[in-house]
């Protein structure tokens, strides 16, 4: 009964409270962290990352992967750093995605119109 | 007492320790701090220097100038590498995010200006009738499953029929319009209308149609056919419509239309800081 005789002194069941406050406070920060990139990977993925930009993409759910990891084996500097990136890479991936997209709408604009243009001149002759 | 005693005692050689690793990093460490900050200081030139990142990514381009400030200030101030790695990470991904933003309004901007083409000539051709080909078709390319671009078995004697009329006239060009129905964001909508055209293309490629003569737009959920509300009204919405070119009687491309939009939606809204 260490623990029993441990937390008979007053101050020492304080300094056990705040550190439990201490480090509910952290959780929440991580726990918020996790769920803020597990939803920046999912736009990307809902963006079409996956096959836009599958590197960035690739990297961003692995990056998640080892956060959760990290968070559940207590690392929780690793794990927030992990998310952290992997809400960057996520971010990354869904940007290229739709500017690669972007890029097609107005190439196949472009087409279109040239298309048009050549039936036009050949409607003049 | 003791233990105030031992606490002040460590928190002087804590003290010491920081002090004597903060004189002198090894040069290897110097090293990876100065890779890391110089590869993210070059994606943020590269970004500042784009005036579409600047214009339409200005909080995406401070969020990664913020990032590379704190990352300059890790290694400054404490010589932690791997907080400084990881700053100047973040500063480097965000740089080349902004960069990609700007590079989606600089397209965006294209199509504005093509679409504003584009819909000038069409708006021409309305007023002729279209062809034969084009009213069958216009019939028969409804009744795409919801959320899917695949072509429903019912279009395929249309598809059939539009590819041997385009054999048997080789001068004759189409446009295949992608469309939706009002269900899901207009930005998914627009990608889905474009791969329900592409299909469309896809066929008739398959039927031995050149690439050369089909073209392909993309209206979303815009100009439905039918009214949303009801299932059947949707289902008719989610359609492809071929268009002759051959149809349409032009006057002169005099008429072709390239003043620019000069509407600005501005950034979208994106993820919370980390």
């Amino acid at each position: 009964m260490i623990h029993a005789r441990f937390f008979h002194h007053p101050s020492r069941v304080l300094a056990g409270c705040l550190l439990l406050a201490l480090s509910a406070c952290a959780n929440k920060e991580l726990n918020h962290q996790l769920a803020t990139s597990r939803e920046a990977v999912d736009q990307a993925q809902m963006a079409g990352a996956e096959e836009a930009a599958p590197s960035d993409y690739g990297v961003a759910t692995d990056k998640l992967a080892r956060a959760n990891a990290a968070a559940i084996g207590h690392h929780k500097h690793d794990a927030m750093r992990l998310a952290q990136q992997a809400q960057v890479d996520a971010n990354l991936a869904r940007a290229k995605s739709e500017s690669a997209q972007a890029r097609i709408a107005a190439a196949e604009l472009e087409k279109t119109n040239q298309v048009l243009r050549d039936a036009i001149r050949a409607n003049q002759n | 007492m003791n233990h105030i005693l031992r606490t002040a005692t460590g928190a002087i050689v804590a003290g010491i320790i920081a002090t004597g690793c903060s004189t002198s990093p090894p040069a290897s460490e110097v090293a990876a701090a100065q890779t890391a900050i110089g590869n993210a200081g070059q994606a943020i030139d590269h970004a500042s220097a784009d005036p579409h990142v600047v214009k339409y990514a200005p909080s995406e381009l401070e969020r990664a100038t913020v990032s590379m400030r704190k990352a300059k200030a890790a290694w400054n101030d404490k010589h932690d590498l791997t907080a400084t790695k990881h700053l100047a990470y973040i500063a480097q991904q965000r740089a080349a995010t902004a960069q990609e933003f700007g590079d989606e309004r600089a397209a965006a901007d294209t199509v504005k200006v093509a679409a504003a083409e584009l819909d000038q000539t069409l708006s021409v051709a309305a007023t002729a009738r279209r062809s034969a080909i084009a009213e069958l078709v216009l019939q028969d390319l409804a009744g795409f499953a919801p959320g899917t671009a695949k072509l429903p078995a019912s279009a395929m004697p249309a598809i059939d029929e539009l590819a041997t009329a385009l054999k048997n006239d080789p001068g004759r060009e189409v446009i295949i319009a992608g469309y939706t129905d009002n269900i899901g964001s207009p930005r998914h909508n627009q990608a889905l209308a474009m791969k329900r055209a592409e299909a469309v293309r896809a066929a008739l490629l398959h039927r031995g149609i050149a690439s050369s003569r089909i073209a392909i737009r993309s209206y979303g959920e815009a100009d439905p056919a039918s009214s949303n509300d009801s299932r059947i009204g949707r289902r008719e919405n989610r359609r492809a419509e071929v268009i002759s070119a051959d149809a349409m009687q032009m006057t002169g491309s005099s008429q072709l239309s390239t003043t620019t939009s000069s509407d600005d939606p501005g950034e979208q809204p994106r993820q919370p800081e980390p």
